[in-house]
């Protein structure tokens, strides 16, 4: 990943990570809220990853 | 529990572990490379699990647990965000790191780090700041240990054996052979962590509430308060900012990235230990709120899970205490391994550069076994301020971050941008935590990052950056293309 892409994302992932929780999901106590958003958000990202590395190592 | 299960329980995992570190050290070349990251040689599972066991301590299964007991689904939100933000640090700086290793022979981050700015200082300096903040950290695995002995055995197996055990455990794995026996011992012990707390999690389900089903419901039922996210924001960010820099600040994660032998293990690496921190979390907070559900009102939130383990069955209970054992030992040893490479390769070498590659090894042998001595003392101490120090760990290193970043991305940055960042930055917040003081209601490490970023940029735009940095960064952008690691769907 190159760096600029990398700040962009972070600066993304960060905002979301915190913002939506606080200010959506916060006051519901459920596990369809603040639990599942912060799982999916994690999975998304790691599946992200397997995606972003899947042809890494193969010649360009 | 009866001491001598709890006794047999630690002798036998204790003789099991340290027959797999004697087997590691077979077919192992000599040299500090081979001795201190396995000769850049490991697979990627071995080295995605010895990752994900040096990360993951006795902290997930006893304070996340507790945390979780005592303030609810935040504690989830605390931990995934550091996962995200280690996965992404993953994909960007490790392959970074991966290649300046094998481009340059690096063996410690600080070396690294050393080479980028052209000044050994800047290398000892982020050594001495590894080691004030480590040590504490590696002092509270060993009296995790020990508390957790003495407490499953109701005092009859003194604390000090706890502490002694774990101690040789982690030290013999660590001396033997190195990186090697390390991460051998680790993978063994995260397949461990991974699978009793997996087999307790689900025993629990169906033993106090029938099926994990009827445990989601029963939850939302009876303690809805705890799905709530009822964290103050300064206290989310102020507990999080320093883990989700874990993967760049922490030297004994981040040397971690030298080991794997090629492109398609370190892949493999950074995808094992991020469906290890998944699913590991995951069985963590719901062990949280399965012992708020079932033992609330408990004075001390850090109890939870040894309360849960003294109402499991014999055997389940000291499956869990074993897992738990594992988190510890492994993390201890990684830490101990890569401080006593620190002080090899970043401090002793520096004053005497003839020194010999059997001579390097020999020094961080030594160097490991005057820490744990250290570490041993601290436990037997039991300082309160131990806790202090032990959270300053991750706040102190965090220091280090717009280093990190900066040797691979910004050409300008400067030895002396680098030096007084850290040196500046870690003493304001050292002395944060050290006072109590949390100006405005923020935490140390949100001024000690500020202070930080502010002191690097400002410092290296008023001084010379290296000569060679512009080509270090341009050397490393050209072996990213030519290993493949830009050839991906979104570069």
């Amino acid at each position: 990943m190159k760096g600029s892409s990398f700040f962009v994302l972070a600066v993304i992932l960060a905002a979301v990570d915190i913002l939506v929780p606080y200010l959506w999901l916060a006051d519901r106590s459920s596990f369809a809220a603040s639990f599942l958003f912060w799982c999916f958000l994690t999975l998304a990202v790691i599946v992200g990853a397997w995606i972003h590395t899947r042809n890494w190592g193969k010649n360009p | 529990m009866k001491p001598l299960y709890v006794m047999l329980a630690m002798v036998v995992w204790t003789a099991i572990a340290g027959a797999i570190a004697i087997m590691a050290r077979r077919g192992m070349g000599k040299g500090a490379a081979e001795f201190f990251i396995g000769g850049r040689r490991l697979k990627g599972f071995v080295s995605g699990m010895t990752y994900a066991a040096t990360t993951y301590s006795a902290f997930m299964l006893v304070g996340l647990v507790g945390l979780t007991y005592k303030s609810g689904i935040g504690a989830l939100g605390f931990e995934m965000t550091y996962l995200i933000f280690t996965v992404l640090f993953l994909l960007v700086f490790g392959p970074r790191f991966w290649l300046a290793g094998q481009r340059f022979q690096h063996i410690t981050p600080p070396e690294l780090l050393g080479n980028r700015y052209e000044n050994r200082w800047v290398a000892v300096l982020a050594a001495v700041l590894s080691f004030v903040m480590l040590i504490p950290y590696a002092s509270v695995q060993l009296m995790g240990a020990g508390l957790l002995v003495s407490g499953l055995s109701r005092g009859e197996i003194s604390f000090m054996t706890g502490v002694l055990v774990m101690a040789g455990l982690s030290g013999f794995s660590a001396m033997w052979a190195g990186m090697r026996s390390v991460s051998w011992t680790d993978a063994f012990q995260a397949m461990t962590m991974l699978v009793t707390s997996l087999a307790a999690l689900f025993y629990m389900f169906y033993a106090f509430y029938g099926s994990p089903g009827a445990f989601f419901v029963t939850i939302q039922a009876e303690n809805p308060d705890l799905l709530r996210f009822t964290w103050e924001p300064a206290y989310f960010i102020g507990l999080t900012l320093p883990w989700a820099f874990f993967a760049l600040t922490n030297p004994q994660v981040s040397q971690r990235l030298f080991v794997p032998d090629r492109v398609i293990s370190l892949k493999r690496m950074i995808l094992y230990f991020s469906a290890f921190g998944f699913i590991y979390t995951i069985i963590s907070t719901l062990f949280g709120l399965q012992a708020a559900n079932l033992f609330p009102g408990l004075e001390n939130p850090d109890r939870a899970m040894p309360h849960l383990l003294t109402q499991a069955p014999p055997l389940l209970g000291l499956i869990i205490f074993v897992g738990i054992f594992a988190a510890a030992s492994s993390t201890l040893g990684s830490i101990i391994l890569t401080l006593g490479s620190l002080f090899s390769r970043d401090v002793v070498k520096h004053l005497k550069p003839d020194l010999s590659e059997q001579g390097e090894t020999w020094v961080g042998q030594g160097a490991m076994l005057i820490l744990l001595a250290i570490c041993i003392y601290f436990a037997w101490l039991r300082p309160g301020m131990i806790a202090v120090l032990s959270s300053m760990a991750s706040g102190g290193l965090l220091v280090m971050a717009p280093t990190i970043i900066g040797a691979f991305f910004w050409h300008r940055a400067s030895a002396a941008g680098a030096l007084c960042s850290m040196l500046v930055g870690g003493i304001a917040t050292a002395g944060l935590y050290l006072t109590q003081y949390y100006p405005l209601g923020w935490w140390p490490p949100v001024w000690g990052l500020g202070l930080t970023t502010l002191l690097f940029f400002g410092v290296s735009l008023m001084t010379q950056p290296p000569q060679k940095a512009a080509q270090f960064i341009s050397d490393l952008e050209e072996d990213l293309r030519k290993e493949g690691f830009f050839f991906s769907t979104s570069d």
